[in-house]
This record gives C-alpha cells, sequence and structure tokens, in this order.
C-alpha cells in the first residue's frame, strides 16, 4: 500500500515584485502512513505551514510532486480535488483570522457540513454540530454565540469542531494547542488521540511545544530555513538528536522548576534569511561544528539507524562534539 | 520606596453577552515595579486579556469596568484618561502585544509605513529614514534576519510567528516603561522564545524596564518572572514570587495547575469538573467545585489576603490549615 501522503522533492518560492524571493521550501521529501501523527517542529519562519498548506492544496508547489494515496494530486479533475479536499482538513495556528467574526458558531462548525454533505436536513445539520461542540467541550450554547465573544482556548476548540465535522481521513493541525492552558490542552489532545484510534485519523502535528509533540507523535520531522534537518521516531530524535539544531533546539526547553535552569546549547552567528539561496548546509553560518566540506555542495539528508535520517555531514559525530548532552 | 511602575486596584470588567453578563474580572489588584517581568497565569477564558485590555482600554464597546484604577507612575489613572492623553501614553509610555499579532496589523499597508506612522505619531517630524532604522534594529533585535524584506512586505506574507515578532517589535519601538504582553510568545520556537525573553530581561536589568506577561508557558514564567499572578474565574487567587509560588503552591488551583505540567511517560494530567461559568457571580470560592480541600467555608468568598512575605493567598485553608486537614 502507498503511504498517504508522500512528497518528493518539493519546492516553494514566494515571489513578490520588485523584491527579492522568499525560498520557503527547498526540495522536501517527506511521507506519511496512514493513522500516524507525524510533528513538525523547527524554526519560526522555517516553512511549516507552507507545506501543511501544500499538503492541504492551498498552495501549488513550483516543483517537485505530491501524491495522496499515491495518486499525483496536480493530474486530478476538479471532481476528485473537491472530494479529497472534504478528506484533508485543517487546524489552523491563528483562531481569530479563520473563525468569521460575524458567523455565530453554529453555522461556523456546520460550514463544511454544508458543501461536503448538502443533502443533510436542518435537523441533522443541527445535530452533528451540537455533538461536535460536546466532543470538543463546548458547552451546548455556544452554537449561538459569536467567536469574539469566546476566549482563545475557546475558539480554537471551534476550529477543531469545524476541522472533524466532516470525518476527514487527514488532518493539518497547524499549533492547535498553543493558546491553550494545560489542562485544556491535556482534554484537546486526549480528544484527538481518541479520534485518531476511532478513526483511523493521520495527523501533520505542526508545534513549537515539545512537550506536546513528545506526547502526541509518532515520528518528528525538524525543519530550518525551508529544509527538513532531521527525521525519526520521537524517541530518536528526542534521545539521540543529531543535527546541531535539532540539540540547540531541544536543548533551549524552559524547566518549569525555578531552581533548575539546564546549560543551554546556544547557536550564535547571524541567522540566515531566506531570501539567500544556500549551495551547502543552511546552518553553516552558525553551527559550531562547520567544516569546510558544510559549505562545498549540498547536504542532503542521509539515513541513521532505524527511521532516524539526518542532514549533516557530521551527524556521526555530533553527540561527542556538542554539548549540553540533551537527551533526558 | 518607589511606587510601583503599575498599580491595578480592585478593577472589574462585565461584558454583555445577549441575554447576560460575564463577569469577566473581578477585584484584580496588581503591581509591577520597575526592572520586573510579572507573569499572569490561569486557565484559558479566566479573564487575562480582558484584565489586560481593560488596563489599556483596548475593550470591545459591550464592555464596562464598573470599578477600579490602574495607575501607571507618571502618567496616572490609565482608566481615567482623557483620549487625547491616552493616545500620547500609549505606545509610548505602555506598549502592548496583543494575543492575535495579525489583529494588530494593519493588513493593507507595508509594515515600514505601520512602524513609520507609530513613530510619527509620538515623535513628530521622524523621517522615514530614521524611523526605518529604528524599526530595522527593533527586529534585529527580535531575531528576524532581513529585516528589509520584512518592512518592505505586508502582514500576510509574514508566518505565525514573525508576525508575532513584529508585534513585539513594535511595542518596544519607543522604548516604552512597560511592555504589556498578551501570550507573545506563543508562536515561537524555544530558541526565538528564549532569544527574545533574554532581551526583554537585560532591559528589565539594564535600564528598569517591566512586562507585564501573559502566558501558558510555565517554563516561561519560572524562568524570566521574579513574580506570578495566578487567576481563576476571572479573580487573582494567588501572587508571589516565582521562587516561592512555583516550589510551595498554597492555593488548590495553583496546585492543580502546576500539576498538570507534563512529564515524559506519564499520562497527562487535567483538572476535573467544569470551567466556571463567568456569567454567574458566586458567592463562595469560585473554585470550590473542582476543589479536593473544599470545606463549609468555602460557601462564603475567601478574600486575598497578603501573608507578609510577599505572597498573597485567596483560599479559607490559609486561616485555618490544620482544621481543615483534620476534615
Ligand atoms: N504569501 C506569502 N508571501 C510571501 N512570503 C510568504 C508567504 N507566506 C509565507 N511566506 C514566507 O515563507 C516563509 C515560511 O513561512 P511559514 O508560514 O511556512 O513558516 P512557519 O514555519 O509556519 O513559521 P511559524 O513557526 O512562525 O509559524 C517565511 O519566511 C514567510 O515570511
Ligand atoms: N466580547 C465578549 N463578549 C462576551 N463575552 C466575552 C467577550 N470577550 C470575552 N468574553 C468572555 O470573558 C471571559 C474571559 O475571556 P478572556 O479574557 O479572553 O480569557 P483568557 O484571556 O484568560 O483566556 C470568557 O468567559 C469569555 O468568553
Ligand atoms: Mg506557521
Ligand atoms: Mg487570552
Amino acid at each position: 500500500m502507498p503511504p498517504l501522503v508522500e512528497l518528493a522533492g518539493v519546492n516553494k518560492t514566494f515571489r513578490r515584485p520588485g523584491q527579492a524571493p522568499i525560498h520557503a521550501l527547498n526540495d522536501i521529501s517527506l511521507t506519511m502512513n496512514e493513522g500516524e501523527t507525524l510533528a513538525l517542529i523547527g524554526e519560526s519562519g522555517s516553512g511549516k505551514s507552507t507545506l501543511g498548506r501544500i499538503i492541504l492544496r492551498l498552495l501549488e508547489a513550483d516543483s517537485g510532486t505530491v501524491r495522496f494515496e499515491g495518486t499525483d494530486l496536480s493530474a486530478l479533475p476538479d471532481r476528485e480535488m473537491r472530494y479529497l479536499r472534504s478528506r484533508l482538513q485543517a487546524v489552523f495556528q491563528e483562531p481569530y483570522e479563520s473563525l468569521d467574526p460575524r458567523l455565530s458558531v453554529g453555522s461556523i462548525v456546520a460550514e463544511p457540513l454544508r458543501v461536503h454533505e448538502p443533502g443533510l436536513s436542518q435537523a441533522e445539520l443541527r445535530e452533528r454540530v451540537l455533538t461536535c461542540l460536546e466532543q470538543v467541550g463546548l458547552p451546548p450554547d455556544a452554537a449561538g454565540r459569536k467567536p469574539g465573544a469566546l476566549s482563545g482556548g475557546q475558539q480554537q476548540r471551534v476550529g477543531i469542531a469545524r476541522a472533524i465535522i466532516t470525518r476527514p481521513q487527514m488532518i493539518v493541525l497547524d499549533e492547535p494547542t498553543s493558546s491553550l492552558d494545560l489542562s485544556v490542552r491535556a482534554h484537546i489532545l486526549e480528544l484527538l488521540a481518541e479520534l485518531q484510534r476511532e478513526l483511523g485519523l493521520t495527523y501533520l502535528f505542526i508545534s513549537h511545544d515539545i512537550h506536546t509533540v513528545e506526547y502526541v507523535s509518532s515520528r518528528i520531522a525538524v525543519m530550518y530555513l525551508g529544509r527538513i534537518v532531521e527525521t525519526g521516531t520521537v524517541r530518536e530524535v528526542f534521545d539521540d538528536p543529531r543535527h546541531p539544531y535539532t540539540r540547540a533546539l531541544l536543548s533551549a526547553r524552559l524547566s518549569t522548576d525555578p531552581r533548575e535552569s539546564p546549560p543551554q546549547l546556544r547557536l550564535t552567528g547571524d541567522i540566515a534569511a531566506p531570501t539567500t539561496s544556500h549551495h551547502g548546509c543552511v546552518l553553516a553560518g552558525r553551527c559550531p561544528l562547520v567544516t569546510a566540506e558544510c559549505t562545498a555542495g549540498p547536504v542532503r539528508p542521509r539515513a541513521l539507524t532505524g527511521d532516524h535520517e539526518v542532514a549533516c555531514v557530521r551527524a556521526d559525530e555530533t553527540p561527542d562534539l556538542l554539548a549540553p548532552a540533551v537527551s533526558r | 520606596m518607589a511606587p510601583p511602575l503599575l498599580s491595578v486596584r480592585d478593577l472589574s470588567v462585565r461584558i454583555r453577552s445577549g441575554e447576560s453578563i460575564v463577569h469577566a474580572v473581578n477585584d484584580v489588584s496588581l503591581d509591577v515595579e520597575e526592572g520586573e517581568i510579572v507573569g499572569v497565569v490561569g486557565e484559558s477564558g479566566c479573564g487575562k486579556s480582558t484584565m489586560v485590555k481593560a488596563v489599556l482600554r483596548l475593550l470591545a464597546p459591550e464592555a464596562e469596568v464598573p470599578s477600579g484604577s490602574a495607575v501607571l507612575a507618571g502618567s496616572g489613572d490609565l482608566l481615567a484618561l482623557d483620549h487625547k492623553r491616552l493616545r500620547q501614553v500609549r505606545g509610548a509610555h505602555v506598549g502592548y502585544v496583543s494575543q492575535n499579532p495579525f489583529g494588530a496589523l494593519n493588513p493593507i499597508y507595508r509594515l515600514d509605513r505601520q512602524f513609520h506612522n507609530l513613530v510619527a505619531a509620538h515623535r513628530k517630524g521622524t523621517s522615514r529614514g530614521e524611523s526605518r532604522r529604528m524599526a530595522a534594529k527593533m527586529l534585529d533585535a527580535v531575531g528576524i534576519a532581513g529585516p528589509d524584506r520584512v518592512l518592505d512586505g505586508y502582514a500576510h506574507q509574514l508566518s505565525g510567528g514573525m508576525a508575532q515578532r513584529v508585534v513585539i517589535a513594535m511595542s518596544f519601538l519607543l522604548d516604552p516603561r512597560l511592555v504589556i504582553a498578551d501570550e507573545p510568545t506563543t508562536g515561537l520556537d524555544v530558541t526565538v522564545q528564549r532569544q527574545i525573553l533574554d532581551m526583554v530581561a537585560e532591559l528589565a536589568r539594564a535600564d528598569g524596564r517591566a512586562m507585564l506577561l501573559v502566558t501558558h508557558d510555565l517554563g516561561v514564567v519560572a524562568q524570566y518572572c521574579r513574580r506570578v499572578v495566578v487567576m481563576y474565574a476571572g479573580r487573582v487567587v494567588e501572587s508571589g514570587p516565582v521562587a516561592d509560588v512555583f516550589t510551595s503552591p498554597r492555593h488548590p488551583y495553583t496546585q492543580a495547575l502546576l500539576g498538570a505540567v507534563p512529564r515524559p511517560g506519564q499520562p497527562l494530567e487535567r483538572l476535573p469538573g467544569a470551567v466556571p461559568d463567568l456569567r454567574v457571580l458566586s458567592e463562595g470560592c469560585a473554585f470550590a467545585p473542582r476543589c479536593r480541600s473544599a470545606f463549609d467555608a468555602c460557601s462564603v468568598r475567601p478574600e486575598p489576603t497578603p501573608g507578609g512575605d510577599g505572597r498573597t493567598v485567596a483560599c479559607h485553608l490559609e486561616k485555618e490549615p490544620a482544621d481543615a486537614a483534620a476534615r
């Protein structure tokens, strides 16, 4: 069986008249299997949301292929594309941005159903919406309220309700829990896990919250400046991070105990702008392990043991050379 | 002793919502001293954003402030300022980072123009070149590589975390003494988050700048805040130095909050029971229905009681710990 989603050599550049083009994604290859949760973590602005939007077909890749269950999506006729859209849903980073402030919560949640199951009666629609609101922990009277009357956390629940109402196959969750407090977050994560078990959902989970990622995902991909620099199972990446950026990222986690502050691996040097093209490794300008080889040519991901892949010429030496060790 | 930089007293906010009234903020008092970062934590929906917006006079028209004051040293009670004076103070003396960065940015103007308008509103005659230099410097400080491409572009071209950083850069642009930030770093990766917080900490240490920081990230509070204010159902239930509150929380809600920190390999902790309905103003302790230690005294609302050690706790267990433990 082909993987559910397969990206190969995907590039995306945003061009603006009279200005330097922004290389948002460079040579991205990635597979996702049915029923798994793949977490996408990494630098802010590194292309995570762009990648999510390309999978959702909200954006067109400049080159490379995106396959869904083995079918190249760019070749699909419109009607099938529309069906596919109902199988692919999203919860976005900014609830305020994605919820129409003029509509009631009930209509917002019902919207995808109106589009994809137009045969439903008013009563059926209402029923589905209320069930859905209950599933995400909103009171029934939320249906009549406007998003503006809800707190950030409650708005995020509306977004999740809207995504699950069409019973999709895959959901791109772009920082779905970052505005929620820990307790509400735990409820939502549990709900997502439950839905995944029941419906065999596949999640692309974009997040900056490393604790959450560790809890929810089976595999992880780490992005830096438009590239995937490391992939592997949660344990491979968290217990034995081999890319210097991954190590820096994981070591920057903050302890909730004011008495302890574990050592942080800091990357110094200027952060490169996505307007520059890179011949070699994207981290070279800031990497403590940089050698001549790093800038000599493209640094492609290579396989270590198991599922672990790292785009670093010194991946084998990283753990010995880079203190602090960051595995727990 | 110098008066606090910001002193909020007995602040309440009610919001009309259809037939009902939401008591979003109730009798909140808190201080921010010069040179400190004060964290505000609490459940989603407990009134943190509403409290902050009330202080900055940015509430929606359906909200009203029946009581309270928010005195900014040297500027007076923000809640009583006329609009002209308010506009002078906001931006120049107190910066604001809203929870929704895209909402704070204008979608149709280029960002360099938005930075310029901000500067020019407070410093008449500033040239475009000058405001651009200021903006570029600030964007660089918040970790944005190649500020020019941001300044020459529009808000929708930014990633979530970049928009957040642009808003943070704007809030610090005119070097205000206080910045009020509502979940400013949720969309940032931890390395960038630390870079920005290190910058804020340095401004606080070296120049006496201060920040009121609303966040769900207890790690941020633990590592960067000097004091913390814990809110539940629109009220302050506990406040004090982070070093004390986080190591020995006294209010049962604070204990539950800190207990919910995920531990690898263990199931996530959740607070049992329903989120409080802010449409009813409870006579007793709002946390009692979910509290493991609730006893009969909790049917009367506990007042926030200063303990002398800089900590304040609003809980009846404080007065009768032995008594309550015996039950
Ligand atoms: N419509 C657009 N026009 C121009 N540039 C864009 C556009 N959308 C995204 N970009 C740029 O592409 C890059 C990647 O953005 P993206 O939103 O994918 O980042 P991200 O990894 O999701 O970041 P964050 O963690 O901050 O949300 C950024 O440099 C961003 O400014
Ligand atoms: N415009 C509004 N109309 C009605 N209720 C509102 C409005 N804004 C906020 N509320 C309510 O006020 C309470 C506090 O919200 P908020 O301050 O956003 O919480 P927090 O920032 O702590 O998550 C919530 O119960 C929310 O539903
Ligand atoms: Mg994003
Ligand atoms: Mg809020």
